[in-house]
């Protein structure tokens, strides 16, 4: 019946289009492929920069480790492990960022449930108040807090870094939870008190088993602001309870000499919140999505 | 707030609440199943049709046993209020306070710590680098997000990809500092960033071959731009020698062969010539003599210059042995010969990254690895909630794919754009760390931004609170239109969902 | 068990300029299962909610067993409520859900392991008692909550749409689970729908609520029979009455060509010069050429096999008007086609006043 005619397949694309589509495609993935190593080249720098000795990393580029892997020596390390400073203040970190995330979470969701559930006059004026809140830059309270901190004598202790963190980490918390513990099915919160159930047990039975997604995203956030915090404790702490940022920026002001201290010390100091990043990619997206206005 | 907590829960109690005399009719016993309810009144309809405001009952709030005690309220409200009250809110205004007085809050100064602001010269500086900051880092960070995401769409490991970009998010300024030193550090065989400028100029501007060579003093006088003259003249059939000094022989190339005289008498147009190191690997040797060890300088550029009008005649480049011809030239002009300084030029250095004029762009450079990663991730959830039908829609209809992302895409995505840029210039103006912790010493000056003047000011020698909370309420008014644009996000929110 | 009583039960929501409920008194026999129904928006569902104690009583009284339970707490009254989208835990398994009232009262385990056991059994979810509750059914959802309701020995249960939404609203029909335990253990019910259909299926009496008040009671029959208001002869009914407002002279509505007479104590009720006549699809006819009618055009015909409906459009007073004709008995006309409308012998014709929209006396 039909014949076959020289035409080209209908459907087929002609190859001089296919051709292009393939080149645009190629092109695709090599502009993906230059600028995933460009931001990966830095932190690479970095890594393998703490595995070299400082006459190492002051005389030749990191990427010589490749022809010459003998270069490579756990070294620094050691050395900072064994550094009474450093590692003092990456305990410091530690006391600074545990508290000062647990109450963030702790206190914020307190009052996020009140914000979402209980009703009192003023209230949504007063979380428009919370709202602006988020973005009052912290150079506006740094000299009247140390002020007041000389007065209560805690000036330079870790209990004034973990409250000034509170203090600043609380209107995101706040509107974060907020937004996340109103979308909470009304009925759930009625049916517990139906029963009897206060408002402490609707908050620790319901609220917060309920939020956990969005507590964890707060968390994580919080976490790494204080973990990564600098001018805070700058300001806030002494050579006693400075944490890790601190320590290794007054470091930083002699670059080349004490880059072996400086390296694997940068490498340590993000390496744990890389660690949490990927742990919870996740929720670390959410949190950013619900709240994108943190300053 | 103390206002909203200080009600009583008895507070709203009708006193009049009980069972009112009018329904007697109806709670009469149990009501005989068989017969129909009474006929009800009518439904009241304000007769203007709007609401004659609040019914008499309304807020009243009965004697609810739901009514949540004061103390329980209060209870989840009061600690973060009080921290709030304690670090935020009195402070904000402590600092309004001690802005309008000296360094050490004795003396009452009114507004003349503004007026310091906008004439000092240092906080100048730093204004105008936080203005460079506010114009390019978010538009920067907003478009790059951008084509990330849009990248990350047509790409099938996207995944992968977005956690590379978006991993920076998660590392401490610090460490970002930190970072970048290492990555803007001057000496190319250290700094990347220079490795791979160096690389990039060498690419398209090789460098030369043998920094530092000359020729004798008494052969040849320096001329501009590094290049040398022969004293003596040439008349083209003749044979010039071009001993040079100044370099190791072990720096010479392998591919530098003995020195040799040329081959054959040069014809009528041309002058030859040889280009050798006049020095023994070793030692030894005569000076101006081609000695069996010297070896030729392959790729010296040799020019012939017409004495009379100093115009070029023409050029040659040495061979491996050190000869060279330069052809066309016309008999009976005298000719000096000019080895141009491009043969001797010293390597190329690299960029001064921190260096005075570059050390601002260079740290935005480092803000946007940063929060490059924030913009996309937001920029992408956009790009995915805009509904496919309307792209295929205008594909239907005709529209190619340019028209498409400027017709559709960008006005569906201007809200996210927005956010993006909104968040980006609160954090841009308040940036510090990295300010402080990437600019040398030197260069700080340069790199000046308000936060980091702040600090400097306040806690970093002068301890001048008195500028120090100018600056800081200068920081805050500066953000408060952010603040009104996230209010009225907030409202209309509120609008729109519950 | 225990009957409740609201007498003139008022609620005024924050803000606003008419009550929610408005003057509200039903009397719910011991065992009964009444339906509030109503379009949404009418009060039915606040109402429950006073009831339950998760609002307050601005005016008036509700009791429980002849007692007043304006100031006892929520837990205390012996109310349990079924919500809107069963209300249950996606985080605890159906088994730590039915048993949430009894830890809530701090009831020992073993005493709670046993009764969850015993009302799981009841309800026919025994075997999911581990299972999250996004794991399992909507048949096993449903009985979930009813067993949750019921866990604690209540002794009212209130139910608040707790079909809406779910794409079934008919669930709630004589074979259905929650009816079925209704019957079963005779706990006095209140159960608060938008579907007039799930009113007629299940319910003793029907109250029908419109702007938080109380338009009827009355058993299913009573209603139908003799709809108290224009808004529950259209709420009630499936297709809807037809409702056609004619002029009145003399004691005689006109339809067009029909005329109704009005009895003395109708005429003396009225208290406009319009009435509002209304007419159910099932007592409409269409007869045969040559008969007294309405002449009317056949627009819509929908023809299920086991009835039809016919939509009929006509003029009246020079008002295009649609009337419903159900199973007129005779040939289905075509569409299009043009019929002749009459009311079947023995029909009840339904008068309202077109005024205040109250039924008129008999």
């Amino acid at each position: 019946m039909s014949v076959t005619r020289p035409v080209a397949v209908p459907g087929r694309v002609p190859l001089g289009t296919r051709v292009a589509k393939r080149l645009t495609g190629g092109a695709l993935y090599i502009i993906v492929l230059v600028v995933g190593v460009i931001w990966l080249i830095p932190t690479l720098g970095l890594f393998i920069s703490s595995f070299r000795k400082a006459s190492d990393i002051t005389g030749s580029g990191w990427w010589t480790v490749f022809t010459h892997p003998a270069q490579l020596t756990f070294k620094d390390y050691t050395d900072i492990f064994s550094n009474k400073g450093i590692i003092q203040s990456l305990w410091n970190t530690v006391l600074i960022t545990v508290p000062a995330t647990a109450l963030v979470v702790f206190l914020g969701a307190l009052a996020a449930y009140a914000f979402a559930w209980i009703d009192f006059r003023g209230r949504d004026w007063l979380f428009v108040v919370v709202v602006g809140l988020m973005v009052v830059p912290i150079q506006v309270a740094l000299l009247p807090v140390a002020s007041l901190y000389g007065k209560l004598h805690i000036f330079g202790t870790i209990l004034g870094v973990v409250m000034f963190h509170v203090g600043f980490g609380l209107p995101f918390a706040i509107y974060l939870l907020r937004n996340f513990f109103a979308a909470i099915p009304r009925e759930l919160l009625e049916a517990t008190r139906m029963e009897g159930g206060s408002e402490w047990t609707i908050f620790r039975k319901v609220i917060v088993p309920l939020g956990l997604p969005a507590i964890a995203s707060l968390a994580i956030f919080q976490f790494l602001w204080v973990w990564n915090d600098l001018l805070v404790a700058l300001v806030f702490s002494n050579a006693k309870t400075q944490p890790l940022t601190v320590a290794l920026q007054s470091n930083m002001r002699q670059f080349g000499s004490n880059i072996d201290i400086l390296a694997p010390g940068a490498f340590l100091s993000l390496s744990v919140p890389l660690i949490v990043f990927f742990a919870f990619q996740r929720y670390f997206v959410q949190g950013l999505m619900a709240g994108s206005v943190k300053g | 707030m103390d206002d909203s907590l200080s009600e009583t829960p008895a507070a709203g109690e009708d006193p009049a609440a009980g069972p009112p005399a009018a329904s007697e009719d109806l709670a009469a016993g149990p009501a005989p199943a068989a017969v129909p309810a009474p006929v009800p009144a009518p439904i009241p309809v304000p007769a203007s049709g709007l609401p004659a405001g609040p019914h008499p009952l309304a807020g009243h709030g009965g004697p609810s046993p739901l009514r949540i005690p004061v103390h329980v309220r209060a209870g989840f409200l009061i600690p973060a209020a009080l921290i709030l009250l304690a670090i935020i809110i009195y402070p904000a205004v402590d600092s309004v306070w001690l802005s309008l007085h000296n360094h050490d809050g004795s003396k009452w100064v009114g507004l003349s710590n503004y007026k310091t602001l906008f004439t000092d010269q240092a906080t100048l500086k730093a204004l105008k680098n936080n203005v460079i900051w506010v114009v390019c880092a978010p538009t920067i960070a907003c478009a790059l997000g951008l084509m990330f995401a849009l990248l990350s769409e047509k790409i099938r490991w996207s995944t992968a990809f977005k956690a590379i970009i978006f991993m920076p998010m998660a590392i401490s300024f610090l460490a970002a500092g930190v970072i970048f030193e290492l990555v803007y550090q001057q000496d190319p065989h250290q700094g990347v960033a220079n490795a791979v400028a160096v690389g990039v100029h060498d690419t398209f501007a090789p460098s030369s071959k043998y920094p530092g060579a000359h020729p004798r003093p008494d052969h040849a006088k320096p001329a501009s731009g590094g290049s040398f003259t022969s004293v003596d003249t040439y008349t083209a059939g003749s044979i010039a020698n071009v001993p040079l000094v100044g370099i190791q022989a072990a720096k010479l190339p392998g591919k530098a062969a003995q020195a040799a005289a040329p081959a054959a008498a040069p014809a009528a147009d041309q002058i030859e010539g040889t280009v050798w190191l006049d020095i023994i690997y070793g030692g030894g040797g005569k000076p101006n003599q081609l000695d069996p060890g010297k070896k030729g300088m392959p790729g010296i550029s040799v020019k012939a210059i017409d004495t009379a009008t100093g115009k070029s005649a023409g050029s040659a480049s040495a061979h491996n042995d050190g000869t060279f011809t330069i052809k066309g030239l016309k008999p009976g002009v005298k000719y000096a010969l000019e080895i141009p300084g491009s043969n001797f030029a010293e390597p190329y250095r690299g960029i001064q990254w921190l260096g005075p004029s570059l050390v601002t762009p260079a740290i935005i450079a480092s803000y946007l690895w940063i929060w490059a990663g924030f913009a996309m991730v937001l920029i992408a959830a956009g790009l995915a909630s805009i509904p496919r039908e309307l792209q295929e829609a205008a594909r239907v209809d005709g529209a190619n794919e340019r028209q498409i992302f400027w017709r559709i895409t960008v006005p569906l995505l201007a809200p996210v754009l927005l956010v993006v840029l909104v968040t980006q210039i609160i954090n841009v103006l308040k940036v510090f760390d990295l300010v402080y912790v990437i600019a040398p010493g030197s260069t700080l000056p340069d790199a000046n931004v308000l936060a980091v003047h702040m600090w400097s000011v306040s806690f970093g020698g002068a301890q001048d609170q008195g500028l120090g909370s100018a600056i800081g309420v200068f920081l805050y008014v500066l953000v408060l239109p952010a603040m009104y644009f996230n209010i009225r996000r907030l409202r209309n929110e509120k609008k729109e969902g519950r | 068990m225990a009957d409740v009583r609201f007498i003139d039960a008022t609620r005024v929501f924050h803000g606003a300029w008419r009550p929610a409920v408005d003057g509200v008194s039903i009397d719910v026999r011991d065992g009964e299962l009444l339906v509030l129904t109503g379009p949404s928006g009418s009060g039915k569902s606040t109402l429950l909610r006073m009831l339950a104690g998760l609002e307050p009583v601005d005016r008036g009284t509700v009791l429980i067993g002849g007692k007043d339970v304006g100031r006892t707490a929520p837990d205390k009254r012996g109310v349990s409520m079924i919500f809107q989208g069963f209300a249950l835990f996606p985080n605890q398994t159906i088994g730590e859900n039915i048993a949430l009232p009894l830890t809530m009262r701090k009831s020992s385990a073993k005493a709670a392991a046993a009764r969850v056991q015993q009302v799981a059994e009841l309800c026919g979810v025994a075997g999911h008692l581990n299972a999250k509750p996004d794991a399992v059914g909507y048949d096993v959802r449903q009985r979930t909550t009813m067993a949750r309701a019921i866990v604690r020995r209540p002794d009212v249960v209130c139910l608040d749409e707790p079909l809406a939404g779910s794409g079934t609203p008919l669930m709630m029909r004589g074979r259905s689970p929650i009816a079925a335990l209704q019957r079963e253990l005779g706990i006095t019910t209140l159960y608060a729908t938008c579907s007039s259909v799930d009113a007629w299926q299940i319910a003793d009496r029907i109250a029908v609520l419109d702007s938080g008040r109380i338009q009827q009671l009355g058993t299913p029959a009573e209603v139908f029979a003799a709809p108290a208001t224009i808004a529950v002869a259209q709420f009630l009914g499936e297709p809807a009455m037809n409702l056609v407002p004619a002029p009145v002279t003399d004691g005689i509505a006109h339809i067009g060509a029909f005329a109704v007479a009005l009895t003395p104590a109708q005429a003396a009720a009225l208290t406009g010069p319009r009435v509002v006549v209304g007419v159910r699809p099932e007592d409409l006819s269409i007869g045969s050429e040559g008969a007294e009618g309405i002449r009317a055009t056949a627009v819509l015909v929908r023809d299920t096999g086991r009835d039809y409906i016919v939509t009929a459009r006509t003029v009246v007073d020079g008002e295009e008007s649609d009337l419903v004709v159900r199973n007129a008995g005779g040939p289905v006309p075509v569409k299009g086609e043009s019929v002749l409308l009459g009311v079947r012998p023995g029909a009840t014709l339904h008068l309202f006043d077109a005024k205040t929209g109250v039924r008129l006396p008999e």
